[in-house]
């Protein structure tokens, strides 16, 4: 009989030791798979900054803040026309902690106008918003948490948690035989199983280690795990186990884990944020996430939540007051709850794509990276509903059947390459192929800035008012063929001056320049701006032959709006482990690839696409007070139309065209200029600089030959210059006198030759104010 | 069957007594690769970290919740290169040679001290490198506060906070030539000479009747220069930062 004890003994002394192993490796180990979450840019607030009341609502929104009378809780504000008063959220950053603020912000005249601490101090100089969560990359269990911290739980979480759950909680020893007693003595009273005496560290073995089968072995070995839990661990980290691992809810094949993520997902506010009989709402879900689910069965978990409320008044963690009120309140279940706020595919897939380069697909999907991107929302959103308002109406106005053209979209800061937003198609949900990153289209005229950047670099040779020949042109190709390119409207408009060829897009005067440039000069210059691709350099390069997609497109012109300084288009800012640390950054870097000088003067004449050339459309689209730059493309049998341009702040490409490649019978200023257009309407924007960089002049010039325009001279225009290279002779402008007598190059032969270009050119204008 | 049960229950407790309790927080768990403090000090004694095409470490600290480092990460961190913060979309190179950044003092910064020992000509960009800022235009609060924040951060050597505090006031304030100057400086600091010169050119860029700033542009530009073992540019862009 002894001995028959002793061995039981042994034995049951080396299967403890086997189950201790087994809680360790677990408890210790990594616990959780941990999916990555992605956010959008912080919001930033400060006096001053552009902003608009609706779009400052529309982030409240995104963020899911609570509009109350009395902001008194983070994640709630209260608002009253322009006036806001936000109780933000803190939020730990790459640079660290973004603290609570409670402020008082007054929006007027587009912009912030005030910005203070409702709780009197000083007033801030800037406080960042917490970060929309745009996604999150599941572990392939698809078990979706939250982690929460034990000192996070809300104090009233863990009182009601351990007044239904496990009374007895910070006394007994892992089980509770005190409890197990009361369960059998109220379940006989009832007839029925209504209470379990299962303690929170039995619960816990149960879900972290056991099969969910209910034999009494499984139930020994409940107990005697439990026991050896509690033994090595502390309640706290036993509670703070519990609280993660909590199965409370099922969202298709998401499987909804912990209070931090439950919160989230029923009631769409962090857990420190919850009321009484939310947080007894989520207590009470524990005995049965699928049979209590409030949006399923919400009188089921109604009741289920008084009986908690009831429970926790009994045992004095709320007055009879607080449960009166709880219990008369409804269940304030929101829908979506803890999901992505909207869904940006195509944006997402630039991050993927970025993060694939850095990241093993494992780590993103366990290990609870948070990363930061650059996606603003607010632009996102005006984007996709520029495309999905105008695509139907070119289609209209086309003759086209419904969902006959696609585009494509994206938006991006000058000054530091962060994409704004990406638009793949023209269903932003849909998250197959990607227009913006992988389409690849000839690129037509939009190729011509690079054309004119290169002649403006040779300032002693270009100026924007020298004359080009748009004249007709015929090369033989390396094909044997010849090349005889015309101009869009058919017609040859003989000299121009240089920056009204690009305003226009003449095809002939670009050809007869880069011809004398060179292709491999151009070809070299769209490389330095950004294109990553071969170029052929042909002369139908000159014309925009190369095929590109509208992100590599947005790359350079990302270069132009940045005053010839390149820096790579990125997605992604910073990247922080699970615990809130700093992992990675990308930084901001830059590359001087052009002449600024020489970039200002390109500028300013794809300002004169928008004042007087193609795309004057948007003089009549945009507010007066908002310069912009760009270039319209439109490709043979206008199969695509583009449109390439920036504002002070933003750079944005459009294309519009068809996927089987036929003719989408829209020019760049027909189809993708009127998406450019709806999108920079409805978005912040600065206007172009209007400074003027050192080394350049504003001249008063006659166009018709680049000289100096005398005081009288009706034609005259002011075009900026090389500082250096300022014509020296003053023009006749039309008249007969000779030249001033001002010292300078070019003598009486100069003269007789501007008077022949002179005349060509009054022909030219009449005949091209006359199409 | 409850006989058995009551009979093992002191057992299984004296069994746990067996094994010994947990000392401390339980240790990092490594996947591959590290973090941490002593990453960048072991980047401290080369020139800029060279690129590698390994994917960055990720470690798990599991059981730690969100803001609390554990005790052992320092140790457990192992060195582990950034490959470059390579571009763009279509995965091209970077300008310059920034790789991507892991925070810390002094990550990837070679001391100057050991910079001038690789490059004898190094000396004087050494001296140069620690000139007192161009004086401080006056900003919108906002971007002030970032800047001041910054410079505290860059005299602190904590050049990748500052440099990420002085990219968000670029964010707020792009045409600002000032800010360029403080991220060219922080760089140059950190030792991507090439980046400081690119980062210096378009501060002067958008410069305008600042004959400081634009000075110590070119004393940023001319220790690039110099770095880069180009000692005639770095001999001109001298000449331009004396106001020559």
């Amino acid at each position: 009989m002894l001995l028959l004890f002793v061995s039981a003994g042994l034995a049951g002394g080396l299967y403890a030791v086997y189950l201790d192993g087994k809680i360790r490796a677990k408890f210790e180990g990594k616990r959780w798979a941990l999916p990555a979450r992605v956010y959008a840019r912080p919001l930033e607030l400060y006096a001053g900054r552009p902003l608009t009341a609706a779009s400052l609502q529309e982030d409240l929104d995104l963020l899911r803040y609570r509009k109350v009378s009395d902001p008194r809780y983070a994640g709630t504000y209260a608002r009253s026309g322009g006036r806001f008063f936000v109780h933000t959220r803190a939020f730990r950053f790459w640079d660290g902690p973004e603290s609570e603020h409670v402020l008082d912000i007054e929006v007027a005249n587009g912009q912030i106008s005030v910005l203070k601490n409702a709780t009197g101090g000083g007033a801030p100089a800037l406080v960042r918003l917490d970060p929309v969560l745009i996604a999150s990359i599941y572990p392939a269990d698809n078990e979706d948490r939250v982690l929460v911290r034990r000192k996070d739980l809300p104090d009233l979480l863990v009182k009601t948690l351990l007044a239904v759950e496990d009374r007895g909680f910070y006394h007994h020893y892992g089980i509770d035989p005190v409890a197990i007693l009361r369960a059998l003595w109220a379940d006989l009273r009832a007839g029925a199983v209504v209470e379990g005496g299962s303690t929170l560290t039995q619960q816990l073995v149960k879900n972290f280690y056991l099969s969910q089968a209910r034999t009494i072995k499984r139930k020994l070995e409940e107990a005697v795990m439990a026991i050896l839990l509690d033994r090595r661990y502390s309640k706290d980290e036993i509670l703070d186990a519990y609280a993660n691992e909590i199965f409370l809810g099922q969202d298709g094949k998401r499987a909804i884990h912990g209070f931090g993520l439950a919160s989230l997902f029923y009631f769409n506010r962090p857990l420190n944020e919850l009321t009484i009989p939310e947080t007894a709402l989520l207590v009470g879900l524990i005995k049965g996430p699928s049979y209590y689910d409030p949006r399923r069965h919400p009188k089921r978990a109604l009741a289920r939540r008084n009986l908690v409320i009831d429970t926790i008044e009994q045992q004095g963690v709320i007055t009879p007051e607080q449960a009166r009120k709880a219990k008369a309140a409804p269940l304030g279940v929101s829908d979506k709850g803890g999901r992505p706020a909207g869904s940006y595919p195509a944006f997402l897939q630039l991050v993927r794509r970025q993060l694939q380069r850095d990241y093993r697909e494992e780590d993103l999907r366990t290990e609870g990276l948070r990363i930061f991107t650059t996606l603003d929302p607010l632009v996102q959103a005006a984007a996709e509903r520029a495309v999905s308002a105008r695509l139907p109406e070119l289609e209209r106005a086309r003759r086209f059947k419904a969902g006959t053209l696609e585009t494509a979209a994206i938006v991006a800061s000058p000054s530091e390459g962060e994409v704004l937003a990406v638009v793949g198609g023209r269903d932003p949900n849909y998250a197959g192929f990607n227009r913006a990153l992988d389409a690849v289209r000839s690129i037509g005229s939009l190729v011509k800035p690079a054309v004119y950047l290169t002649a403006l670099s040779m300032p002693q040779k270009y100026s924007l008012v020298t004359t080009l020949s748009d004249t007709p042109v015929s090369i033989r190709a390396g094909n044997g063929k010849l090349w005889q390119p015309e101009n869009y409207s058919r017609k040859v408009h003989g000299p121009v001056p240089l920056y009204l060829a690009l305003a226009h897009s003449f095809n002939l005067a670009t050809v007869h320049l880069g011809l004398s440039l060179g292709v491999d000069r151009v070809a070299n210059t769209l490389a330095r701006l950004g294109v990553e691709r071969p170029i052929d350099a042909v002369p139908s390069l000159l014309l925009g032959s190369i095929s590109l997609t509208p992100a590599d497109v947005a790359q350079v012109y990302q270069t132009l709006a940045n005053g010839g300084f390149r820096a790579p288009l990125r997605a992604i800012r910073d990247v922080l482990d699970a615990s809130g640390r700093p992992l990675n950054r990308y930084p901001l870097a830059v590359q001087q690839v052009a002449d600024a000088n020489a970039v200002y003067l390109t500028t300013w004449a794809m300002q004169q696409v928008v004042k007087q050339g193609t795309a004057t459309y948007l003089l009549r689209r945009l507010p007066a007070s908002l310069t912009v730059a760009g270039k319209t493309g439109t490709t043979n049998d206008l199969r695509d139309s583009w449109f390439a341009g920036f504002s002070g702040d933003k750079v944005a490409v459009v294309w519009v065209g068809r996927d089987d490649n036929k003719s989408a019978r829209l020019t760049g200023a027909s189809g993708a200029l009127h998406v450019w257009a709806d999108i920079m309407a409805n978005i912040e924007n600065r206007p172009l600089p209007d400074l003027v960089p050192d080394g350049i002049t504003d001249v008063r010039v006659d166009p018709s030959d680049g000289l100096l325009a005398a005081a009288g001279c009706g034609r005259a225009v002011t075009v900026p210059f090389e500082s250096a290279d300022v014509p020296t002779r003053t023009s006749t402008c039309g008249g007969v006198q000779p030249a001033s007598p001002k010292p300078g190059k070019g003598g009486p032969t100069a003269v007789a030759q501007e008077k022949s270009l002179r005349s060509v050119f009054g022909e030219f204008m009449r005949g091209f104010l006359g199409n | 069957m409850k006989r058995l049960f009551l009979i093992g229950l002191p057992l299984v407790a004296m069994a746990a007594c067996t094994t010994a309790p947990r000392i401390g927080p339980p240790a990092p768990i490594e996947t591959r690769g590290g973090w941490g403090p002593g990453a960048a000090a072991n980047a401290g004694g080369a020139a800029p970290p060279q690129p590698q095409a390994q994917t960055p470490g990720v470690q798990v600290y599991p059981y730690h919740a969100p803001g609390t480092a554990p005790p052992g990460a320092s140790q457990a961190s192992a060195a582990a290169q950034a490959p470059p913060g390579q571009g763009s979309l279509a995965g091209g190179g970077a300008p310059g040679e920034l790789p991507m950044e892991r925070p810390g003092n002094q990550a990837g910064v070679p001391p100057l001290a050991q910079q001038s020992e690789q490059t004898p000509s190094a000396r004087q960009p050494q001296t140069l490198a620690y000139a007192p800022p161009p004086k401080r235009p006056v900003l919108p609060p906002a971007a002030d506060a970032l800047l001041q924040d910054a410079e505290r951060q860059r005299q602190m050597r904590d050049y990748v906070g500052a440099a990420a505090t002085l990219e968000r006031a670029l964010r707020i304030e792009p045409q600002q030539a000032y800010l360029w100057n403080r991220l060219a400086q922080v760089r140059l600091q950190q030792g991507y000479s090439a980046q400081a010169a690119n980062l210096a050119a378009r501060s002067n860029s958008l410069a305008r009747d600042e004959p400081g700033l634009k000075q110590d542009n070119w004393r940023i530009i001319a220790a690039a220069r110099r770095a880069a073992g180009d000692a005639a540019g770095a001999a001109a862009a001298e000449q331009k930062a004396s106001g020559g």
